[in-house]
């Protein structure tokens, strides 16, 4: 009994052990490298700067992952693809962000913290794009709910006399126009940019891209406006259809 | 009684008792799969089933709220764009 407590005992050491040392040099992390290191004060606060600006960025990137995971009609094989990219830039601002972090002479910080925003221009395309796509899918799916908002009111019109059925179908023919409008709209923004790619340094692709970018984002302004005026058209009808049982009851 | 009557009534008890065990065997598969394919039938039924398609004004007053909510959603959408391209 004695010899079998003493292995467990000797086992346990042996197990805690390793997880103690881990933990130890986790502990020491950035700041021990930093601390080991005489490094300049103007290079800390580039470091700081840097390692603030790229964890928002890297914030920013996860938010767009988790905005798409709750996009409705964008195929899970292009949110796939998406999801993706915006991974593969986090990994690259992680690994930037330690570069920086190690730094020690104060040009290269300059350059490293410089490269946050002109290497890493990915960032300056997927941010807009997702955006806009993320807008589209809300639009379509607004879309998609008016759509069966309106069919209910078709039967309650359908239900009226001629004259009060031909004012009704007027402002439903007009709210039936704006949301085609809407949807128009937004598939012609996804379409625009979905397909996007990062410039690489290409100048061409760069203006080509911000086009592209601009031009969606005047597409998804124009379907907002389309789904605000189809949004009265709906609240006059439903108003006045409110008014006509209110006569009858 | 003699050995051979003895081993047929043997042979005869034991084929009873896997034709029992097998009998038993496949009317529980059988219910089985019934039971898989009820449940799989409801599951569809109720993915199949649409929302209530109330006409009702108060059925409409909700529909808008929801348009409503969606709306502001989208709005922040649209301020999410604009902030990216700055």
């Amino acid at each position: 009994m004695k010899n079998l407590l003493i292995t467990c005992l000797i086992l346990a050491i042996f197990m805690v052990l390793p997880l103690g040392c881990s933990v130890s040099a986790q502990a020491t992390g950035t700041s021990g490298i930093l601390q080991n290191k005489e490094v300049p004060a103007d290079v800390l606060v580039i470091i700081k700067n840097a390692d603030k600006e790229i964890d928002q960025r890297i914030e920013n990137l996860n938010d767009l992952i988790t905005r798409i995971g709750l996009m409705k009609k964008i195929s899970a094989e292009e949110q796939k693809t998406l999801i993706l990219s915006i991974q593969n830039e986090i990994n690259q601002l992680a690994s930037l962000k330690t570069k920086i972090d190690s730094d020690v002479d104060l040009q290269t910080a300059k350059a490293d913290y410089q490269s946050i925003t002109k290497s890493y221009r990915i960032y300056a395309l997927i941010f807009p794009q997702i955006s806009i796509m993320a807008a589209s899918d809300r639009v379509m799916t607004i879309v998609n709910s008016m759509n069966i908002i309106g069919s209910k009111i078709q039967l309650r019109i359908s239900a009226l006399d001629g004259n009060s059925a031909a004012a009704m179908n007027q402002i439903l023919s007009d709210f039936t126009a704006k949301i085609s409008d809407a949807s128009t709209q937004a598939n012609m923004a996804i379409n625009e940019v979905s397909l996007l790619e990062p410039d690489q340094g290409d100048k061409t692709k760069m203006k080509a891209n911000a086009t592209a970018l601009k031009d969606a984002k005047e597409k998804i302004k124009s379907a907002i406006s389309s789904l605000i005026e189809a949004r009265k058209d709906l609240g006059t009808i439903v108003r006045n259809l409110k008014e006509i049982n209110g006569l009858k009851n | 009684m003699s050995i051979t009557s003895k081993i047929t009534i043997l042979i005869i008890i034991v084929i009873l008792v896997i034709a029992g065990i097998w009998g038993w065997y496949s009317t529980s598969q059988t219910s089985q799969t019934n039971i898989t394919a009820n449940s799989q039938q409801n599951t569809q039924t109720n993915a199949n089933t649409e929302p209530e398609y109330n006409t009702s004004d108060a059925a409409l007053d909700d529909d808008l709220s929801s348009i409503d909510t969606q709306m502001q959603d989208l709005n922040k959408d649209s301020n999410n764009i604009d902030q990216s391209f700055n």
